[in-house]
């Protein structure tokens, strides 16, 4: 008797749907090659959640362990079928969803979304409006990439290794910072709305990214743009360069490796230290920025960091800061 | 004799415990008890292979008093992952099969009425759990879930062995009630398993 013979594999939406947006397809494939978090905003309408959508089929193909785990995730929240073997999963759970369908939870214990995601992407779209309780329950999983769920009788620990792609508006009305359509909001309105979610939370997500409006003349006039297998060959080869050198992906770097593994050439480390100052960044942020920079660096295929790396790094943490001072 | 064991898997988170599933055969009133921290769906198991088993063709010792124990006690068990150890515990302790036949097996899976085996939720995990607690089983699995446990590749050494084909001749009534009349004609207390001794498929992922 053989083992379930997997499916033909079906593609899923392609990134050559996707027209014009360079930085966002840019900031997706740092993400992918990273393993980094990633936070999308603009108004609406403007193709985050397409974006979001299309970000699994650029991830590096699963070695057999990874898709074991997930699987095995998957078959205890009864969920698996031949044709998800080998394949990342996406999770896209609801904003109305609460924390322990999120984490996890119950009696006996049972994976929530984000272990359902293990090895694949966690899609919160429309992010600040989830449950408070909900988001803060994302933090120590996202430092971690496994949850322990400890109830009364017992416990359970479920992996939890997943991406984080959020998607959010500026503001309630969607169009701050927009130059097609005046935004109708207060300053207090939009503090209010940006403040749904922590410092600590943003602090976690490597990366930010703006996605704007696209023109109509863009829209239609543009070719497709880059199809979802050229962008995951760069972005295997990246991950394959950071796993022959310190064996995991760079958003997993830490402590003494991070210092080993991402060398900073002595103007990149100058100007690093600069902008951390200056942008009064966390212990964490800083690091955070340091390992995208890795990425970045080992998406150009160069061994040591740079200034462009590191200065490319940098703008990835600001977006949401300009609205919130 | 009126008392068997037969070993099985729970589930609890990512871990895969071993549980024993005790059935005992006592002179008595008439009764049917499912003991050991059963949720609903496990207790619902006696109506099921009560079914099931007279569906094939089998006896079900409606006059005895049946306890089932599923130990360890302090154990939550759920699904409906324990009705085949039920089933065949009721079935060695009435002495249809031979008991000594399934030492070394381990048994998941849920009946239907009509004696078909379904598939559990979360072969794959159960599978996955034994490999990391680094545990020889050799599992008895309904088919579709015992494909998606194969997945897990297994050193030699620990391969649980799966196998569902000799488990056929229980669950199709048709093939069941030919042994029946092939052991009434043979006029002995040979069991439903005896003309034909088990093949042992083992399971290899390609």
């Amino acid at each position: 008797m053989q083992p379930l013979a997997p499916e033909a594999a079906a593609d899923g939406p392609d990134l050559a749907d996707v027209k014009g947006q360079a930085a966002a397809r840019r900031a997706l494939e740092i993400a992918a090659a990273g393993g980094h978090g990633l936070l999308l905003v603009g108004p609406p309408g403007s193709g985050k959640s397409m974006l979001a959508q299309r970000f699994a089929g650029i991830l590096p193909p699963m070695r057999i362990e990874e898709a074991l785990e997930s699987a095995a995730i998957a078959s205890l929240a009864g969920r698996f079928t031949p044709g998800h073997w080998m394949q990342r999963p996406t999770a896209s759970p609801h904003h109305t969803c609460s924390a322990v369908a999120l984490v996890g939870g119950g009696s006996p214990p049972r994976p929530g979304e984000i272990s359902i995601a293990h090895q694949g992407v966690l899609f919160l779209d429309e992010f600040p409006e989830f449950a408070r309780s909900a988001l803060e329950a994302l933090r120590e999983p996202l430092e971690s990439g496994h949850i322990t769920i400890a109830r009364a009788a017992q416990r359970a620990e479920f992996p939890a290794r997943f991406q984080l792609i959020a998607a959010m508006n500026p503001c309630p009305c969607g169009f701050a910072g927009s130059r097609q359509r005046a935004c109708r909001c207060t300053p207090e309105q939009i503090a209010r709305y940006q403040g749904r979610l922590s410092g600590p939370l943003l602090d976690r997500i490597d990366l930010h990214v703006e996605v704007p409006h696209l023109p109509a003349d863009e829209l239609l006039g543009t070719a497709p743009g880059e199809p979802s297998a050229a962008v995951r060959a760069r972005v295997s080869a990246a991950h394959e360069r950071a796993i022959a050198r310190q064996g995991v992906p760079n958003q997993a770097l830490a402590g003494q490796a991070l210092q080993a593994m991402a060398q900073l050439d002595d103007a990149a480390g100058r100007f690093l230290q600069t902008a951390a100052a200056r942008l009064a960044w966390s212990a964490r942020a800083t690091h955070r920025a340091l390992r995208v920079a890795r990425t970045i660096a080992d998406l150009a295929g160069s061994q040591h960091i740079t200034v462009a790396h590191v200065g490319e790094a940098i703008q990835y943490r600001r977006v949401l800061q300009p609205a919130q001072a | 004799m009126s008392l068997a064991l037969v070993q099985s898997r729970a589930l609890l988170g990512l871990q895969a415990p071993a549980v024993t599933v005790e059935v005992h055969l006592a002179n008595g009133l008439p009764s049917f008890t499912l003991v050991g921290l059963a949720d609903v769906e496990v207790k619902e198991a006696r109506e099921r292979v009560r079914a099931a088993l007279l569906n094939s063709g089998l006896e079900f010792p409606s006059n005895k008093r049946i306890t089932v124990n599923l130990a360890p006690a302090d154990l939550p068990k759920d699904s409906g992952r324990f009705d085949l150890p039920i089933a065949l515990g009721l079935l060695a302790a009435s002495g249809q099969i031979d008991a000594a036949r399934m030492a070394g097996w381990e048994f998941a899976g849920e009946l239907s009425l009509s004696g078909q085996l379904r598939p559990v939720r979360g072969a794959l995990a159960t599978a996955l759990a034994l490999r990391t607690q680094g545990e020889q089983a050799r599992m008895v699995l309904p088919t579709e879930s015992a494909r998606e446990a194969a997945l897990v590749p297994m050193p030699p050494s620990m391969l649980p062995s799966i196998c569902w084909t000799w488990w056929r001749s229980f669950c199709r009534p048709a093939v069941a009630r030919w042994a029946m009349r092939a052991r009434r004609a043979a006029g002995s207390a040979c069991s439903l398993w005896h003309p034909r001794p088990p093949p042992t498929a083992r399971i290899w992922p390609t």
